[in-house]
């Protein structure tokens, strides 16, 4: 996820205002815990708040409720990415997987060995960490136990349940819900260009940062582009094997995303009718109508079978096979 | 800004600062160098932000002022430049251009407040060492520091100061070398720090086997190494180094005295035909006889014996080749002292008459 705003200081995002408050709190205390775990859906910025946290440990001079001052030595290091005390450990851009590979956690233990440069707080960030194979997650595990004097390492992960249980227990937790719906409202319609607010906060899922992100409009032309190729399979009207060369094109992502929640809201349209919220409101006619047009059974387990391609994501799976394979089912299961 | 300099004054320095740059870099920064300017000189500074070297060398400037320059290029450009030549460096808002003779570059320049130099923090602890005791000091000992070991502690070399003497130690669990030697310091002088391993090997390089005084200074996180023109900085390691003393053996019930050479000769001959993995080598020792043992999982055998003043019982035991060669490889003494216990005790291995210099081999079971 990328920074909600590049600007000269931190901006704490409005949902993050207790959980922020209940570290300052601790760090004043001096009862910081070494190891951090920001566990929430993927969408509500906990990198961004781990980023902000990081800097106000390492700003020489912070503001009320610990806010850093985005003007010292630390603050000035830190935005250019350069801070000798804050190490990043994220997955490397180029990598398929997009692994956290044990190479560079093994780095990360070398440098944590160190004294801080600055003589305050060195801080490490591991974003996301769910995203540590299985071999880097263990040779993290002797740093987290036996931490290094004045080293906050922080960890964010979206799929907690894939961090190894060791690593979890040695971390404090701190969990991130997604706010209520006027406070991200508020929050959103200050920044949203292209589209209804709203609109894009029910297809994010309630996530404020996920929704920020679907604000462009090239890609909601490509949603309803989407949109109406895969209910065109749906109803019969499309081919599939063309359609799915279509959709190829896509991040694959984002569209097993949107696919997952177009099958659900079929499903819930048959279910419980019109009174239940719908993550695409927009789409609510035509929703109806396939829900009306096809059985609930062959829906459901059309739903299984995208979670089973979103699960093959990452891997080297061919995309374009996969969508063939899904497309053609969705044409044999609503026939 | 101007700067006039002389390839022959810049070059030799600018090398010294550039291996201090790793040539793989996360940090774009990191791979260049910061240029001050003052009056009539430039200061030159890398870090790796492990270790920094800063270095001063004369030059004419037109003004003050703080920049960085990519490393390698810089170096590579006035090492191919011909011997002679004179550098005018220019600096305007975001280029710099250099200029000699009829040849013009321009290199990019990053600015010089995002370059993470360490800043000065107050000294807590200050003494001199002559440059070539601390030469000596890691020349002998620096063999025995661990590599990428999870016992960060282990990844340096402990530098001890008391009243009277330094003493460092390196070890990496399995051997253990320390050198220690008389100096003057001052009587409430007591430092224990562990300097990380990369800065070890680097001072080594650093430092001549001159009598010019070295200032050493030390804070809460750093040590630094003060040389003519040249300081050395270097990040400590946060760890407590393991209690050395009771890993050096208090007494040697048996004692055997060698020709080093000679020993050093067996053993290399013998170490061919051990194994590759465990480098095991067996020491069948009885009065002035030393016997000299090696096998590889081929069933290839070494023997070598060798005549020896020894007047102990019979021992037999193992080590690792490696170690007892790194030793030999150090030592500088014609005779070679090995006291042993038996067959499960470590060997402390000295030179003969020099009690500076103690060497600590674990045995292996072979």
């Amino acid at each position: 996820m990328s920074p909600v705003e590049k600007g000269t200081a931190h901006v704490l995002l409005p949902w993050h205002e207790a959980a922020w408050r209940g570290l300052q709190e601790a760090r004043e205390k001096k009862r910081l815990p070494h190891a951090l775990l920001l566990v929430g859906p993927a969408g509500l910025g906990k990198t961004h708040m781990a980023e902000g946290f990081a800097q106000s440990l390492l700003c020489d001079a912070p503001l009320a409720e610990g806010r850093p001052c985005g003007a010292c030595k630390g603050c000035h290091l830190f935005k250019g990415g350069v801070h000798p005390d804050f190490i990043r450990v994220q997955p490397e851009q180029a990598s398929k997987s997009q692994e956290i590979t044990v190479g560079a956690i093994r780095e990360l233990v070398a440098q944590d060995a160190f004294t801080s440069q600055f003589g305050g707080y060195k801080v490490v960030l591991i974003t996301p960490a769910d995203q540590m194979n299985r071999n880097a997650a263990n040779s993290l595990l002797k740093t987290l136990e036996e931490p290094v004097p004045d080293t906050v390492i922080l960890l964010t992960a979206s799929r907690p349940h894939r961090l190894l249980p060791t690593i979890r227990s040695r971390c404090q937790r701190i969990l991130f819900d997604p706010p209520a719906e006027e406070v991200a409202l508020a929050w959103l319609e200050a920044r949203v260009k292209h589209a209804d607010a709203r609109l894009l906060l029910h297809l994010a899922g309630g996530m404020p940062l996920a929704a920020l992100a679907l604000d462009d409009a090239a890609l909601l032309e490509q949603r309803e582009a989407a949109f109406r190729t895969f209910s065109g399979v749906l109803a019969g009207a499309r081919e599939p094997v063309g359609a799915a060369a279509e959709l190829a094109r896509l991040d694959m992502g984002l569209l097993l995303h949107w696919i997952a929640d177009w099958i659900s809201d079929i499903l819930r349209l048959q279910q419980a009718g019109a009174v239940g919220r719908l993550a695409n409101p927009d789409h609510h006619q035509d929703l109806q109508r396939l829900a009306e047009q096809l059985d609930c059974i062959p829906m459901h387990r059309l739903l299984e079978r995208v979670y089973m391609a979103r699960g093959l994501e990452r891997t080297t799976a061919n995309p374009e096979l996969m969508l063939d394979d899904l497309l053609v089912a969705c044409r044999e299961y609503a026939a | 800004m101007k700067i006039l300099a002389q390839r022959e004054t810049l070059l030799p320095p600018l090398m010294q600062v550039t291996g201090v740059v790793e040539r793989r870099q996360t940090l774009p920064i990191l791979s260049n160098i910061l240029i001050n300017a003052r009056q009539n000189a430039i200061t030159l500074t890398a870090t790796d932000l492990e270790i920094e070297m800063t270095t001063t060398v004369e030059a004419e400037c037109s003004e003050e002022g703080a920049f960085t320059l990519p490393a390698r290029k810089l170096m590579d450009i006035c090492k191919a430049l011909p011997s002679g030549s004179e550098l005018i460096l220019e600096i305007s808002n975001e280029r710099a251009t250099l200029r000699s003779g009829k040849s013009r570059f321009s290199l990019g320049m990053l600015p010089a407040a995002d370059y993470p130099a360490i800043e000065p923090t107050p000294a807590e602890q200050v003494f001199t060492v002559e440059e070539r005791v601390l030469k000596r000091l890691i020349q002998k000992t620096s063999f025995a520091m661990a590599q990428q070991d999870v016992r960060y502690y282990l990844n340096g070399m402990l530098f001890e100061a008391r009243p009277g003497m330094i003493r460092v130690v390196a070890t990496d669990g399995h051997r253990l070398a320390l050198s220690e030697k008389a100096v003057d310091l001052s009587p409430d002088m007591d430092i224990q720090v562990i300097v990380p391993r990369k800065a070890v090997l680097e001072l080594g390089r650093l430092l001549e086997d001159e009598e010019r005084p070295v200032k050493i200074e030390l804070s809460s996180n750093h040590i630094r190494f003060r040389l003519d023109s040249t300081v050395f900085l270097s990040k400590l390691i946060d760890g407590r180094f393991p209690d050395y003393q009771r890993v050096i053996p208090a007494e040697s019930k048996n004692e055997l005295v060698i020709d080093r050479e000679t020993l050093r000769q067996a053993l290399a001959r013998a170490s061919i035909l051990s194994n590759e993995k465990y480098r095991g080598i067996r020491f069948h020792l009885q009065p002035d006889v030393l016997q000299l043992q090696a096998h590889n999982p081929e069933k290839e055998e070494a023997e070598e014996e060798l005549t020896v003043d020894y007047s102990g019982s019979n021992i037999d035991i193992g080590f690792n080749v490696g170690y007892l060669l790194d030793v030999l490889g150090v030592l500088e003494t014609d005779q070679v002292v090995i006291g042993l216990n038996d067959a499960n005790s470590s060997a402390l291995i000295t030179g003969e008459d020099e009690e500076g210099d103690r060497y600590v081999v674990m045995p292996m079971k072979l």
